[in-house]
């Protein structure tokens, strides 16, 4: 919940400073605050800060070892981070593998429930708009991330969700859901940003099912940071398995329009033997394309156009669409 | 005068390509391999010969000009140097956009292989042959020829035998009957003049166009 704008050199968010030092470094102070309900609820909790640094510490460790781009250079003391200053997404990620939270208010539906597939949403950062979900093309449409950003951010979700889901089993651990912040440094690469602790994720006991992040404070179940101190202890004593989970992308090229297609014709009268009247039928080429490679933020949008105008495609007779999976 | 034609993976009209140009007087052709760079430079001239280059993977000719051959071409081309494309030749010099157009499969969807007419339309580089008609072969799946506009720089053009370029003697679909392109000192056509040179080949017309080739690199 913080906004990183290069003209003004320190941002106080709910819980965390932000101070940007020059073009290449920014300091991210964690504090002991605490908030729920969009800043309606307040406390301060001694050690808090410490505490979801050292979460945001080891797990933004983990993801680095399993190939996602972070905004973490390195943590300075108990508190501090030096981080990349980005322009962060006006928009959050949120991925959830078993129901709990917003989604149970919105279409009144009980908690607890894993999902066969873990759900991708997407939420408008807007306290005084209390968070709206924001559909994808919405999102798109209205400028907050290029479609091929959200793919990149999107797969990363994902990719992040695996690592972490996983390794928190390993634990004992079930990761309910959790919310990632992404952003654009000044060359336009993308890189996971803010935090990870018990603040942004919910993580239940999986033998007990107690909970063990900001519910309890949101709620009233107790102490919260007994819970924070469960979470850090649980996966300060596992041996993490970093996972490299490939990044696929998929170019899809097609015939410009009005350039002959006689391949399409041969289907298109093939296709007329089932009975079937076609306007036209037009045969293309689809690519899949996987990396392995991706510690480091890459320009991929970039990357892959050069690629595909000066090999994949000809352009003169050709258009390409790239999907990131 | 060395003349190197060029071996891609693929490639399987070389011996004949090289046969042919050293029947001329004074003409040593070169067998270059495509990873032999180095002997690029001592080459006073180059063709391309026709084949299947990479297979003809994702388009023809376009994993060939990918090549730090081609790029290498690329320059040997700004320093005047000529570069003959035959078929799939001429398609790698498209897809290096060293040549304006593309070539999409032909309109039939049909290898042709076959005699065809084509008729001269360059005034310059084959300014010697200008309005010829001439009897060669072609062999091409890929040789329909698209630009998105009627370019300048044809060399030659589908024709009937009195060389009016009919929708007949369009063989591939190929926009304005277009056989062949020129563009400063880079050629490329479809039809292969290196199978029209000795008589028992069926035609002896493909001489003559090769033989303007090289003596226009002699000038």
């Amino acid at each position: 919940m913080m906004r990183q704008e290069n003209e003004e050199k320190s941002y106080s968010g709910k819980v965390k400073t932000l101070e940007i030092l020059n073009s290449e470094t920014a300091k991210m102070i964690f504090r002991d605050d605490i908030t729920a309900g969009d800043g309606a609820k307040k406390d301060n909790l001694n050690g808090k800060g410490a505490l979801n640094a050292r979460m945001t510490e080891i797990l933004f460790n983990l993801l680095t070892s399993s190939g996602i781009p972070t905004h973490i250079l390195k943590k300075e003391d108990d508190i501090t981070f030096l981080v990349r200053p980005l322009k962060i997404f006006p928009v959050e990620v949120v991925i959830r593998n078993t129901l709990a939270g917003s989604i149970c208010r919105r279409y009144g539906i009980p908690e607890g429930e894993e999902l066969k597939k873990p759900l991708l949403e997407i939420f408008v950062k807007d306290d005084e708009l209390h968070d709206p979900l924001i559909s994808e093309s919405v999102a798109v449409s209205l400028g907050y991330i290029e479609e091929f950003e959200l793919g990149l951010v999107k797969a990363y979700a994902h990719r992040v969700n695996k690592v972490l889901k996983h390794n928190f089993d390993k634990a004992g651990l079930i990761l309910v859901d959790f919310k990632l912040e992404f952003g654009r440094d000044k060359n336009g690469l993308i890189w996971l940003a803010d935090e990870l602790s018990g603040d942004s994720m919910r993580v239940w006991d999986k033998e007990t099912r107690q909970k063990l992040d900001k519910d309890v404070f949101r709620k009233d179940l107790g102490d919260v940071l007994e819970g924070y101190r469960t979470l850090e202890k649980r996966l300060s004593e596992i041996e993490f398995e970093p996972l490299r989970e490939p990044l696929n992308v998929n170019i899809i090229i097609t015939p410009k329009e009005g350039i002959p297609n006689p391949g399409g014709n041969v289907v298109k009268r093939a296709i007329e033997n089932f009975g079937i009247n076609t306007q036209s039928v037009r045969l293309g080429k689809f690519i899949q394309i996987s990396f392995q490679e991706n510690l480091e933020s890459r320009n991929w949008k970039e990357e892959f156009h050069k690629v595909n105008n000066e090999l994949l495609t000809n352009p003169l007779i050709e258009v390409f669409k790239i999907q990131i999976r | 005068m060395e003349i190197g034609v060029f071996r891609f993976p693929g490639t399987n009209n070389e011996h004949e390509t090289l046969r042919a140009l050293n029947n001329f007087e004074g003409v040593s052709a070169n067998l270059i391999e495509y990873k032999d760079l180095q002997r690029i430079n001592d080459q006073d001239a180059f063709v391309i010969p026709g084949g299947f280059s990479f297979g003809d993977i994702l388009r023809a000719g376009a994993i060939a000009k990918t090549t730090e051959t081609v790029q290498l071409l690329r320059d040997e081309t700004l320093s005047g140097k000529l570069v003959f494309g035959i078929c799939n030749g001429f398609q790698i010099l498209t897809e290096a956009g060293l040549l304006p157009g593309a070539l999409l499969p032909n309109r039939h969807t049909r290898f042709v292989s076959k005699f065809i007419n084509i008729k001269i339309s360059d005034d310059k580089l084959f300014g010697d042959l200008f309005n010829q008609v001439m009897r060669i072969p072609i062999a091409h799946f890929e040789g329909n020829y698209w630009n998105t506009t009627r370019p300048d720089g044809v060399l030659a053009r589908y024709s009937d035998i009195d060389g009016r370029d009919t929708e007949d003697s369009n063989p591939n679909g190929s926009l304005d009957n277009i056989a062949g392109m020129v563009k400063n000192s880079v050629a490329g056509m479809m039809p292969h003049p290196e199978r029209a040179f000795f008589k028992h080949q069926g035609s002896t017309d493909g001489r003559k166009i090769l033989k303007v080739f090289v003596e226009a690199i002699k000038c």
